[in-house]
């Protein structure tokens, strides 16, 4: 099967270039992701589809720096994930991170939960972050629930919650793991605008892992995985 | 660690508060570890201030400026273990260098199956009490061979007696209280003052004494005159007053196996502490994986949870010490169990190196296991398995 090559757009628009990323688990013995090259432009929305197990989540682990690959370069613009220091800063600033199953902490209310990813940018004051969490669950249609805590919500309002947190420091990439995998289909639809409207809105970039094809046919690029390589990238815009 | 540790106040005060409500989230937990916490802690302070009270009791009793030499059999390692024959007194008292002499027998009288003192046979109380500082609070000397006791204080206290009341300690007419006498130092306070003779009968050791106590005619001279009792009486052991606790060999004992035991509860406690804070974090190695991937730096997490442990230890710290108190009062109801040396409070100034320690301890359980969680990779944090139902009860809850 011929390698698909990276969708290699121009330098300028250019947001995540990957570059023959081999990841592997238990010291090698459990391969994830099998020289993938791949890149992510500014203003796009992309699609990671494919089989469980197929390597999408490690994929995006890798692009938002939440996990290291075992050989080759992940590069942000022009530079090395592995030369940015603080790399929290950068995960805090650039990237936002929707995981399938929220990840909100329980003991936190929704407010709180979208403050805690404005808490580590220092520049921001109190007022600021407490105004900003609560517009963006209001504009999530979380207008009532904001004092209440994680675990006290359902589904739906929880992963609406971690879209908001996601969103908190304006980030130029969204990494979307199954955003839409625990919840309804109304809630469903009400999350994939909200995400598809902020990536044009900010000129960034939205990646999204989904098993879903309809979901998948609203991206303007899909990539399509099996066995921890990448098999197709598909321009569908 | 390469992080950045600026944090600003308005970033400490939401840590303080999410730690604050950590704790609350896992009440059972927090409260097991404030209650193990505190229990050690208060232990750990009421053994250190049995320790000092014992040292500081005995230490002011013999102060050297009250009496000059003390004498007591050379082998026993208390006086209540030691004996001397009367003649050996009255040839000592015979010597030219003593000016003045006592002598006092201490045994240990049990009085009925839950109570027992410590009895004082003076040959001469009244001297002597005024020497020890021991005052007459209430009524007045007993008389000996009359059937007379004084009492201290606490055992008026303790066993709720009077002037005029009376204690039976043999199978003939029970002793008059005829006194009550004050010391301030608990261990003569729980104590019964009788005469010689009738010491000697209760305590069933007819013509002999514990201790001779002496003044010499010349301070100058004393250490020749404790010399020469030394050369001439092998069998007995003279020295000043003031190196009185150096031949204390089990009082000394005593002191170093309460302090001891309270090294290792100290040690069992810190390990405990330990075990339950790395426990607690390395449950929450998850939530770590969270905060880290949504950008929150290593130091930030380390402070949070820093913050938290601080703040169980601290209260268990408080908590601790405050329950030494109750356990005074209960353990001072018990004459009986011959803790004659509990103290009237428990020591401020062990309190305060105790918090420093506890608090301590505190800040190195959550360091190093915070630390070490905070330098997993996000993902590897937030794939950890969780090892309780804590966190699965409050994430999987669907409200």
């Amino acid at each position: 099967m011929k390698k698909p090559q990276p969708n290699t757009i121009d330098t300028q628009s250019t947001l995540v270039k990957i570059n023959n990323v081999y990841k592997a688990y238990e010291g090698g013995l459990i391969p994830a992701l099998n020289d993938v090259s791949l890149i992510l432009n500014k203003g796009e929305i992309y699609a990671l589809t494919g089989p469980s197990g197929c390597g999408k989540s490690t994929l995006l682990n890798i692009i938002g720096t939440i996990d290291f690959p075992t050989s080759g370069s992940v590069n942000y613009v022009d530079k090395s994930v592995a030369h940015i220091e603080p790399i929290h800063k950068f995960r805090n600033k650039i990237i936002g991170f929707i995981f399938q199953f929220h990840h909100l902490l329980p003991l936190l209310t929704l407010q709180e939960n979208v403050e805690t990813s404005l808490m580590a940018n220092k520049n921001i004051t109190d007022t600021a972050r407490q105004k900003k969490a609560s517009r963006l669950l209001d504009e999530l249609g979380l207008k009532n629930k904001k004092g209440a805590y994680a675990n006290r919500v359902s589904g739906g309002e929880r992963q609406r919650a971690a879209i908001a947190r996601a969103m908190a420091n304006d980030p130029l990439l969204i990494l979307a793991d199954e955003p839409t995998g625990s919840v309804d289909s109304k809630t469903a639809d009400i999350i994939l605008k909200k995400l598809i409207s902020y990536t044009k809105n900010v000129n960034g970039t939205l990646l999204i892992a989904t098993h879903d094809e309809n979901i998948a046919s609203l991206a303007d690029t899909i990539i399509r995985m099996k066995d921890g390589k990448i098999t197709d990238i598909e321009n569908i815009k | 660690m390469k992080a950045n540790i600026t944090i600003n106040v308005s970033m400490f005060k939401v840590l303080f508060h999410y730690a604050l409500r950590n704790i609350f989230r896992v009440r059972l937990r927090s409260f097991f570890t404030i209650f193990v916490i505190s229990l050690v802690f208060s232990l750990f302070i009421l053994l250190t201030s049995i320790g000092e009270e014992l040292s500081r009791q005995l230490t002011n009793t013999l102060d050297e400026e009250k009496i000059d030499i003390v004498i007591q059999s050379k082998f026993s390692t208390t006086p209540l273990s030691s004996s001397i024959p009367y003649e050996k007194v009255n040839e000592i008292i015979a010597l030219d260098d003593v000016q003045y002499a006592t002598t006092l027998l201490i045994g240990k009288k049990r009085l009925n199956k839950k109570a027992s003192l410590f009895l004082l046979g003076f040959s001469d109380f009244i001297p002597i009490a005024k020497r020890l500082g021991i005052g007459l609070i209430k009524g007045r000397e007993f008389n000996e061979n009359h059937r007379e006791v004084a009492i201290g204080q606490k055992v008026a206290r303790i066993l709720n007696l009077d002037v005029g009341d009376s204690i039976r300690m043999d199978d003939n007419a029970p002793y008059l209280i005829t006194g009550i006498y004050s010391i301030g130092l608990d261990f003569l306070d729980a104590c019964a003052y009788i005469g010689m003779s009738d010491a000697q009968w209760l305590l069933n050791r007819p013509n002999q004494t514990s201790m001779i106590f002496l003044s010499s005619k010349d301070p100058l001279h004393t250490q020749e005159t404790i010399n020469m009792i030394n050369n001439s009486y092998p069998e007995l052991v003279a020295f000043s007053s003031g190196e009185l606790l150096e031949y204390l060999d089990s009082t000394k004992t005593v002191i170093n196996f309460i302090q001891l035991i309270s090294m290792i509860t100290f040690i069992i406690a810190s390990s405990v502490l330990l075990n339950t804070l790395i426990m607690t974090i390395n449950e929450r190695t998850k939530e770590i994986g969270i905060l880290l991937a949504i950008g929150w730096s290593r130091s930030m997490i380390v402070l949070m949870f820093s913050i938290e442990s601080l703040l169980l230890s601290f209260s268990g710290g408080i908590i601790g010490y405050l329950l030494t108190y109750p356990a005074i009062m209960i353990l001072s109801q018990y004459p009986n169990m011959g803790l004659n040396f509990i103290p009237e409070s428990p020591s401020f100034a062990m309190f305060g190196l105790l918090m420093a320690i506890c608090l301590l301890i505190g800040l190195i359980s959550a360091f190093f296991p915070a630390l070490y969680g905070s330098r997993m990779t996000p993902a590897k944090a937030l794939h950890h398995e969780e090892t309780t139902t804590q966190y699965n009860r409050h994430t999987k809850h669907t409200g």
